[in-house]
């Protein structure tokens, strides 16, 4: 990397299931609004501007045309990222790199979901292989009630412990002023939530949601003057999972991870881990915001993260290791299953984690000092995104 | 999107005919040519880590070389790796209509070595299990097999 590049400046919207009182546009407007205001600058500051969200949910073609005017991307340089469920995290690494580059010093990343705009479902549909297997494409809820359901069957886990970890989820959200769902949720409310797909139950699934984030990153001799509390972006790594139709004779389908051999999450996170030095995530990471679509998905990323051994993820639920108060805190905002504007959830992982690691969190802010934290992105067809920021350099 | 009292949209359905024409490529179309014209599944092997691509693809995705012509037949019967009954309401892809998808999906692992998603016969919740022997029931000749894994109507328990 030619330069150290650090995270100056974070926003976000409120987070909503509707939000007919904004456009697109102005939605956008609000997320990069807070971000400049907590980074002290304005938009003349800004050098490049990278934005996204997922293509089809809003119906527009040319989607960064129409944010110029919300994220004052006119006549400045830039892009436009839309890597599915990972957007988020794909715009923040693109200007991550963009900083580091040494082309521009200061960056603002963008990205925003309207859910309330469109159809979700219509504009997933075309995800799979129209020649092979799209007909049998039912979506995140069937393929996360499988995993969870091979997840049980393998591991010994009850309906219990996923329940857990979404009242776990929810007294996050309920702590975090910016969350869509607070519920002050029992077990008994979770498990009495309808089934839609055993062991799928409507809590246990994310909600579609309204909001927008923002970014502003700097280059090391930039964002030292810019901030007191910079965010030092220590790594980040994409990795794609291997094809589902290369099949290797006695290798066994990981049917409850989805896919064959090893997985985007597996892989993304030994790289990272290595690449810095961390030999026991749970010792050497403070906290983690991860990408989880479902609570079925979280539980079973834990033990792909090598956060624990595998098939211990159910057990960490049982003892409080991920709550806020526990050994290894995961999801502290109250995660995806609370909030998510799906072209922005990624990044608010990261707007998250930065939080955290400045103590800016407010309410949901972890009581022991927070020195580095882990965040991943996880995108349809298997590919993921993981970064490492840091209190110091 | 509903309407709530108070709050004025402007709907615009838009009504578009999308029709594409994808190429499937001489390796993938011999796939699917095997299974509309002769009711079996054959993928090809790579010649140098030996997996299996199905369906067969041109080039190995691990090791990026061309495969030549190691066709392989996989069998029509296989053992169900995994299962989901799916009782909710989805949106099908060929329509962009609602559906109940009323067989159960499940992942399949034919004896041939390759995995493939599909449908299976069997309902009854009790009669499912991992590990469950079952083989492909093709539409019957006449019955507007299109040569994709359509022309597979599911897939039927094997009795011991």
């Amino acid at each position: 990397m030619a330069e150290r590049v650090a995270i100056v400046g974070v926003g976000q919207t409120y987070h909503r299931s509707r939000r007919p009182d904004v456009n697109q546009v102005e939605l956008m407007n609000e997320a990069v609004r807070a971000a400049l205001d907590d980074a002290q600058l304005t938009l003349k500051d800004i050098d490049a501007v990278v934005m996204g969200n997922m293509e089809l949910f809003e119906g527009n073609y040319l989607v960064d045309m129409w944010a110029s005017d919300g994220i004052g991307s006119y006549l400045k340089p830039g892009m436009k990222i839309t890597t599915g469920g990972t957007t988020g995290a794909t715009i923040s690494c693109a200007a991550f790199t963009y900083a580091a580059s040494g082309l521009f010093n200061t960056v603002l990343a963008v990205a925003f979901e309207k859910q309330d705009e469109g159809d979700t479902r219509a504009g997933l549909i075309s995800v799979r292989d129209p020649l092979w297997d799209r007909f049998m494409a039912i979506g995140a809820v069937a393929t996360f009630a499988r995993m969870g359901r091979s997840y049980m069957r393998a591991s010994g886990c009850q309906e219990e412990h996923a329940a857990l970890l979404r009242v776990k989820a929810d007294r996050g959200a309920c702590r975090n002023p910016y969350a869509h769902l607070k519920l002050n949720l029992t077990i008994e409310d979770v498990m009495n939530s309808r089934m839609l797909i055993w062991p799928m139950r409507l809590l246990y699934m994310c909600p579609t949601t309204v909001g927008a984030a923002a970014l502003v990153v700097a280059s090391e001799r930039k964002a030292k003057k810019i901030t007191k509390k910079p965010v030092w972006v220590q790594d980040w790594v994409t990795v794609h999972q291997q094809s589902a139709r290369v099949h290797r004779p006695g290798e066994e389908a990981r049917v409850r991870t989805i896919g064959v051999g090893e997985t985007s999450h597996e892989r993304a996170a030994q790289l990272i881990y290595k690449r810095n030095g961390i030999t026991k995530p749970i010792r050497d990471i403070d906290v983690a915001e991860i990408y989880e679509p479902s609570t079925w998905g979280e539980l079973i990323w834990y033990e792909l993260y090598g956060f624990c051994e595998p098939g211990e993820g159910w057990r960490w639920a049982e003892k409080g290791v991920t709550d806020m108060e526990g050994e290894f805190p995961v999801n502290p905002s109250g995660g995806v299953v609370a909030t998510n504007p799906i072209g922005a959830t990624a990044m608010i992982r990261i707007v998250e984690a930065a939080l955290q690691v400045r103590g800016d969190a407010g309410e949901h802010q972890m009581t022991r000092p927070v020195r580095r934290a882990f965040t991943t992105a996880w995108g349809g067809q298997n590919w993921t995104v993981a970064t490492l920021l840091s209190k110091s350099i | 999107m509903t309407e709530k009292a108070g709050e004025e949209f402007l709907v615009m359905p838009i009504p578009l005919e999308l029709p594409f024409q994808w190429a499937a490529g001489s390796y993938h179309g011999r796939t699917l040519r095997e299974i509309k014209d002769n009711n079996r599944f054959v993928g090809i092997r790579c010649p140098q880590c030996k997996s299996i691509l199905f369906p067969a693809a041109m080039v190995c995705p691990l090791c990026h070389v061309k495969v030549g012509e190691d066709w392989v037949e996989l069998g029509e019967k296989g053992t169900v790796e995994d299962f989901a009954i799916v009782e909710m309401s989805v949106l099908d892809p060929s329509t962009g209509k609602e559906r109940v998808e009323s067989q159960p999906q499940a992942v399949i692992r034919l004896d041939g070595g390759a995995v493939m998603e599909h449908r299976l016969e069997e309902k009854d919740p009790q009669k499912l299990r991992v590990g469950m022997r079952v083989e492909a029931v093709f539409k019957p000749e006449g019955e507007g097999g299109k040569g994709d894994l359509t022309d597979i109507l599911y897939f039927r328990t094997i009795e011991k």
